[in-house]
């Protein structure tokens, strides 16, 4: 799906006329934030096959509270018998909090982008330079968007390990 | 067709919605719900002094939605500073180890903490010490702390103990090369000797019974007690079935 993007963003950036560059780029938007979607979605579905299905809007909201819950429960439990130490259990509350947040921020921008880009059509993307832009989202940073929110993925999926609910 | 509020007749912004900050107000075409842009980097744990907390946001928002009917949305706007300097201090990595390093992505606290991600090509050790050495070096040069490097690309190289109790109990009772091998599948650093050490710890706090006469561990009462069971694919109680499952008597 990320390559889709780029190579929509490759295409608007080319000599192709103003309106062609609008409807490219906001094409690529569309898909940079679906990658980032479908990116994290499968990290749900690791955490519990029946989240699989989390709808867009849910999202922010399975991010910040629902896949914290448990684990802060287990850590809770597991400092409590001195399983693991209450450094081990901050230092993994931390980096889930940290990695959902960062996660669930970056996807409500993703997803802004994405409805401005496919329900605004009066409002024309922007280029200066290289670099393509609607509203307060630029394409550059978008492009990152996929890689993003796997790195946070990964770390939101190993603290579900470390925690043993993964 | 959805009667949609205007940004007109959001009476609050901009005067009164810039004390928390927000640089811009829309309304949502899709479902009429009003967006509020505030800048990630004028937002603390807590407010005053230039910055607004996500408690007083969280108000904020709250008063609009009763006020106007319709859900509120803070959308954070990623700081062009942090940004910059994303892509600065990658290039200087890139530089100092010669483009091995794929990506770097940072999340910077109000008191300019730094969390980072970051990608490397064929990471190794005595790689991820010295860029962790020269990255956290360039960090204080800017007077920012490295607070903590999560590494994209290498595994986890040893289990925690809840994941060593949860291997366990599939296994059980099972000898200690049995739950290397299972343990070696997803952390390449476990070997005979460092899961020794770590039965003895678990023995020692009483999760982990040793049977000499068989070489064998079990989990106590308390070990089983502490190991997280839900009601999906991962639960310990359907791993624990399904390697039963497998297993040649």
């Amino acid at each position: 799906m990320k390559r889709v993007g780029v190579a929509l963003e490759n295409l608007a950036l080319s000599d192709s006329g103003v309106a062609a560059t609008n409807l490219l780029g906001r094409s690529a938007f569309n898909r940079y934030y679906y990658a980032s979607f479908l990116v994290t979605r499968e990290m749900l579905a690791k955490l519990d096959p029946k989240w699989k299905t989390t709808p867009h809007s849910e999202l922010p909201k399975r991010l910040r509270e629902t896949i914290r819950k448990p684990v802060k429960k287990e850590l809770d439990r597991q400092a409590r018998s001195e399983l693991i130490s209450l450094g081990e259990k901050s230092r993994l509350l931390s980096n889930l909090q940290l990695s959902s947040e960062n996660l669930a921020e970056l996807l409500e921008r993703a997803y802004d982008a994405r409805v401005i880009a496919d329900y605004t059509p009066e409002e024309p993307v922007v280029i200066a330079g290289k670099v393509i832009s609607l509203r307060s989202h630029k394409l550059t940073t978008a492009r990152e968007w996929p890689d993003r929110a796997h790195a946070y993925c990964k770390t939101i999926l190993r603290v579900w390990e470390d925690v043993g609910l993964a | 067709m959805l009667d949609l509020l205007k940004k007109e007749n959001i009476s609050e912004f901009p005067s009164e919605l810039a004390r928390i900050f927000a640089s811009d107000l829309q309304i949502r075409s899709t479902d009429g719900s009003i967006l509020l842009y505030i800048p990630k980097d004028k937002v603390a744990e807590t407010g005053g002094k230039g910055f607004v907390s996500s408690r007083q946001i969280k108000n904020v928002s709250a008063k609009l939605e009763d006020k106007y009917g319709v859900l509120v949305h803070v959308i954070y706007l990623k700081s062009r500073k942090v940004e910059s300097l994303e892509s600065g201090l990658l290039q200087m990595l890139n530089q100092r180890f010669n483009g091995s390093v794929d990506q770097l992505y940072m999340s910077v606290s109000d008191s300019f903490e730094v969390n980072s991600w970051i990608s490397v090509s064929n990471l190794t050790e005595p790689l991820k010490c010295e860029i962790y050495k020269v990255y956290s070096h360039l960090l204080s040069e800017s007077s920012m702390k490295l607070k903590d490097v999560h590494w994209n690309d290498s595994e986890a190289s040893l289990p925690s103990l809840p994941s060593i109790l949860k291997a366990t109990k599939n296994l059980q009772p099972a000898t200690l090369q049995s739950v290397t091998r299972t343990l070696m599948e997803d952390y390449s650093d476990v070997s005979d000797v460092w899961l020794n050490k770590q039965f003895d710890k678990l023995i020692k706090k009483g999760f982990v019974i040793r049977e000499h006469s068989f070489k064998s561990y079990s989990l106590t009462a308390a070990g089983l007690s502490l190991i997280p069971n839900a009601f999906n694919r991962n639960g310990s109680d359907i791993t624990r079935a399904l390697a039963l499952g497998k297993r040649k008597w």
